[in-house]
């Protein structure tokens, strides 16, 4: 295989990957209208747990579902933070990272952690060999029986209220909602398709580390940003592609970067770059739904 | 023993320049179940504030507020509130079915079945005995967002009586509808209310219309009552006169 083809291949598996984590952003930032920052700290924090689980008990599976749990309870201590302790809502989220970020390195006594060859893809697709085809063949059906479960999931009564949670928490209250409640839910799923996506990718690299997280959230803004700038759709479907095709080009920015000689410590200066470029395109179209930025709760 | 009586009511803010604002000083009346009471006043004269006391939004430092004598909570009533602000009352990115079937969401906020076929019969006999089938026919699968300002305050008045509130309160919430639509739903509302005998609470600026709409009329200045009135008894003009004023 060239090495062109193995870098495009490399790069759909890595977006496919981090993908989650975009649809993890869009259902707080545009869903709940919650500027959840997070999983800067929850991807790490998710990695590290999952990863421990992994040496411990030799478990893919086990693994996976600790990385989620961990994603979906720094979900719950952000609303915490916001409903209860009454921060506003982007220093909650802050503040959880920087707890993840700590927390991780407690628990792992060290940054980073080698791990056991233990795939939880490799045991659904044992008949493939090649761990890039298992990768991009695994995450791809994976992100493409969530398209209809999250959309199924937002027409149901949880749904409904998630999305009056965001778009009209007066009207929650009215209907004797609780927030607290609301922005645990939508923030815990939220944030657990973060730690699914952090155990994923460690089992993948064979290595877990409380870095990884960094730049997870500014990259799923510019990424969900970018989608919306490229395809202005009210389908949530549409939407949820959209995520991953916004990270997509993403990825394949940061490649083009890498192979024009910008070093990898500077990709996260090119995503921020991006996602002013996007706020100022979506703020000079005037016309348009309100961006997300916009939209987003203080 | 009266349906629902507010006690010599106070309630005071401070602003964050330290300035006491009273906003309710000693109010106090009594309506019985089915009564709409009209508050009247200018800007600042409390009649919000006396709203979100009842509804239990805001505590108070004297006074009380009672239903059928017992202190008025969520619990004990269901309050239900339409704001003059269209915003408020519906979600905007959701259809019409959509923002009525999340009334049904409090008693069913796990349920797994999909409100669209599990809340459609319900959905359809309710507006069509209220009369709004037709009406909103061909914008069901609208988002609310799209409709006009008095089209979205009618969803959310929908919502409002779907509720099967023990009190309504209204707070100025045909203000923003033009004279035609505002006619309508007040004509609407007002067989609603007389039909299910629902105790209202109707804020309004305009003192004609609370006069031809409300069996009470309760008019505060400076979070003082200076008139509480009854104007007609069951809906009839009544000639006897005033009341004792509280």
């Amino acid at each position: 295989m060239s090495p062109i083809i193995s870098q495009l291949l490399y790069t759909i598996e890595t977006a496919l990957l981090f993908s989650f984590v975009t649809v993890g952003a869009y259902l707080s930032f545009r869903i709940l209208r919650f500027p959840d920052l997070t999983s800067e700290g929850g991807f790490g924090l998710s990695s590290i747990v999952g990863g421990m689980v992994l040496l411990k008990t030799g478990s893919g599976w086990l693994s996976l579902l600790s990385g989620v749990g961990v994603g979906f309870f720094t979900g719950l201590i952000t609303a915490f933070l916001a409903n209860k302790v009454r921060l506003p809502t982007i220093l909650a989220s802050i503040l959880t990272m920087t707890m993840s970020l700590s927390a991780g390195l407690l628990i792992a006594g060290k940054p980073s952690l080698t791990l056991t060859d233990e795939w939880v893809l490799r045991s659904l697709l044992p008949f493939i060999n090649s761990s890039l085809a298992i990768g991009i063949i695994g995450l791809g059906v994976g992100f493409i029986v969530m398209v209809p479960i999250i959309v199924m999931f937002f027409k149901t009564g949880i749904g409904y209220i998630l999305r009056m949670r965001g778009e009209n928490p007066s009207l929650c209250i009215e209907l004797k909602h609780s927030l607290l409640l609301w922005d645990i839910i939508g923030l815990g799923l939220a944030n657990g398709l973060v730690g699914l996506s952090a155990v994923l990718l460690s089992q993948r690299s064979g290595y877990a580390s409380i870095n990884m997280g960094r730049g997870v959230a500014i990259s799923a803004i510019a990424a969900i940003m970018l989608s919306e700038a490229l395809f202005a759709t009210r389908k949530l479907h549409l939407s949820i592609i959209g995520c991953f095709v916004g990270t997509l080009i993403l990825q394949l920015v940061r490649l083009i970067a890498l192979n024009c000689g910008i070093p990898d410590g500077g990709l996260d200066l090119v995503t921020s770059l991006m996602v002013i470029f996007f706020c100022w395109i979506a703020a000079s179209q005037k016309n348009s739904r309100p961006s997300l930025l916009e939209q987003i709760r203080m | 023993m009266h349906y629902l009586e507010v006690v010599d009511l106070y309630k005071s803010f401070v602003t964050p320049g330290g300035r006491v604002i009273n906003a309710l000083q000693g109010v106090s009346f009594s309506i019985e179940r089915g009564d709409i009471l009209c508050v009247v006043g200018h800007n600042g004269s409390g009649k919000t504030t006396l709203l979100n006391c009842i509804r239990n939004t805001f505590s108070w430092e004297s006074g009380d507020v009672l239903l059928e004598g017992k202190r008025c909570s969520s619990k004990r009533a269901n309050v239900v509130s339409v704001f003059q602000d269209v915003g408020l009352g519906v979600v905007g990115s959701m259809t019409l079915r959509e923002n009525l079937s999340l009334v049904f969401s409090h008693d069913h906020r796990f349920m797994v079945s999909f409100p669209k076929s599990y809340f459609e019969l319900g959905i359809n006999a309710f507006l069509e005995r209220t009369g709004f089938l037709s009406q909103f026919k061909s914008f069901n699968e609208t988002p609310v967002s799209e409709l006009s300002g008095g089209q979205r305050q009618q969803v959310a008045i929908l919502m409002a009586v779907m509720r099967k509130p023990d009190i309504l309160l209204l707070d100025e919430f045909v203000s923003n509808l033009d004279a035609r639509v505002k006619e309508e739903m007040l004509t609407w509302v007002k067989g609603w209310i007389r039909d299910q005998k629902v105790t209202t609470l109707m804020i309004t600026h305009d003192l004609y219309l609370a006069e031809a709409w409300g069996d009470w009329i309760l008019e505060l200045s400076d979070g003082k009552s200076i008139r509480f009135e009854k104007l007609r008894e069951n809906g009839q003009k009544q000639n006897e006169g005033a009341c004792t004023p509280c």
